[in-house]
């Protein structure tokens, strides 16, 4: 029964143990940057607050969106049409609320995904238009800093 | 001292003639006018004006970046010239147009303090005022378009000041605030016929069709869906009834055939999915009443709506009638 759950465990978190930011970084991946470069669009992967520490419960979160992102989109295709992506949405919900509301902003953005591209803005980023819909459009009727 | 064999001499005298030729020479290459010619023959002294033109060709450009380079290159070179406070001035609005709002703020701060009788001191005030608006520092921002107002030498100046107050209030949704701040613009203005439209507009501000985010949210916990549908929000309904209805009834079956790993699972998706309808339909409420607002106000910004107003043109009154369909 012990080893069950262990395997369970294993099967289900073990993709934490996974570094998925290694491919990062390294030699001339760096972003030309304009002097007074426009930041309101944050490139995607990276996060505005990178110093703040997560919790644990973040961590597990952002490690399934990180597991998603990097083993399952892949080999899914890009079908998200909005900035940002779906998961990165969400990746930023739970870096700015807490795993447990950035969760539910998640699963809410996958809800409110079809109307929203009727309504939202169109953008040019990474090489294609896309349907504007950041987590400051979702949390203004609360979160006002 | 030993003295020279005449061979010896003679390779000395040698060696110094042709030194002095090649220092001749250098010094020729050197000392020459030519030299200080650029590959043209074009020869380029920059006074304060060319510089200063050039950073006018930057700021004209929308090239504020460097636009404030060459400002501050003319107040190094030239400190002591006419144009240092227009320079200074610049400076502030070049910050102000990159967006640079702390920057544009500490400008025309420093322009007012070294310059206490500047002719820009109510547009620096101004400047200032706005940067605290993009900022949302709404208070801050009055305070600074209330002392342009006091300081402007010319009614516009004082009038866009006022503007810019009821727009502080406008932007908190302050109505009433914004619509008495609106109609203290003065009539001579030519912004008077717009702040009258909109303090009009600003009184009727409640008949804008709402959502109540309440509703929204105990009808999509009711009916998972029909948040989104009382939002008029169609898609959203159907996917998020037809999503939660899956879940359920995969979460039943499961129970019911004692299938508790696979029944775990899902109430855990399917805890996400509710949750996220909920939060969805009434961000979708929110959305709604935030876009039924912008859309009013822009009406009004363009004069959207039916209005009478009398200005004065010089002394003599205008009667003006506006409708737009």
């Amino acid at each position: 029964m012990f080893f069950k759950f262990i395997l369970i465990l294993l099967l289900f978190f073990g993709f934490l143990l996974v570094d998925f930011n290694k491919k990062e970084g390294g030699a001339g991946e760096g972003r030309w940057v304009e002097p007074w470069q426009d930041e309101s669009f944050p490139a995607s992967g990276k996060v505005r607050n990178p110093e703040k520490t997560p919790s644990p419960g973040e961590m597990v979160v952002q490690g399934l969106i990180g597991f998603f992102q990097t083993y399952i989109s892949p080999v899914d295709g890009d079908r998200c049409p909005s900035y940002p992506t779906c998961s990165h949405y969400a990746f930023q919900a739970v870096r700015k609320h807490g795993a447990l509301v950035g969760m539910v902003m998640g699963f809410g953005r996958l809800i409110h995904e079809s109307d929203e591209i009727q309504r939202a803005p169109m953008i040019w980023i990474n090489n294609s238009y896309r349907y504007y819909d950041p987590v400051e459009n979702n949390d203004f009727w609360w979160y006002k800093k | 001292m030993p003295e020279l064999r005449p061979k010896d001499k003679k390779l000395i005298k040698k060696l110094i003639k042709l030194f002095g030729v090649q220092l001749f020479v250098l010094l020729i290459f050197f000392y020459s006018p030519s030299a200080g010619l650029s590959a043209e023959g074009e020869k380029v002294s920059v006074d304060a004006k060319l510089q200063m033109d050039l950073a006018d060709h930057f700021y004209q450009e929308g090239d504020y970046y460097r636009a404030v380079t060459e400002y501050k290159r003319f107040l190094f070179f030239f400190p002591r010239h006419a144009r240092t406070e227009e320079a200074q001035w610049k400076i502030a609005r070049s910050y102000f147009h990159g967006k640079k709002w702390d920057e544009a703020i500490s400008a025309s701060d420093n322009l007012i303090k070294k310059f206490p009788s500047t002719a820009y001191q109510a547009e620096a005030l101004l400047l200032t005022g706005l940067c605290f608006k993009e900022k949302k520092e709404y208070s801050q921002a009055r305070f600074f378009f209330g002392k342009a107002k006091e300081q402007a030498a010319d009614a516009p100046t004082a009038d866009e000041a006022q503007w810019q107050i009821a727009a502080t209030y406008l932007k908190e949704e302050k109505w009433k605030e914004a619509s008495s701040e609106y109609r203290k613009i003065n009539k001579s203005s030519k912004l008077y016929l717009k702040s009258e439209r909109f303090a009009q507009g600003l009184d009727r501000i409640h008949e804008i069709p709402q959502k109540s985010p309440a509703t929204a949210g105990i009808l999509a916990a009711i009916l998972p869906g029909s948040g989104h549908l009382y939002c008029e929000r169609y898609r959203d309904a159907s996917i998020a009834f037809l999503l939660n209805g899956a879940f359920i009834w995969g979460i039943v079956e499961a129970f019911e055939r004692e299938n508790y790993v696979i029944g775990g699972i899902l109430t855990f998706f399917e805890l996400g999915w509710y949750s996220g309808n909920i939060y969805s339909a009434v961000a979708s409420a929110h959305k709604y009443n935030k876009k039924k607002k912008e859309e009013y106000l822009d009406h009004l910004g363009k004069g959207g709506l039916f209005s009478v107003g009398v200005f004065f043109q010089g002394k003599s009154p205008v009667l003006a009638l506006t409708y737009v369909f």
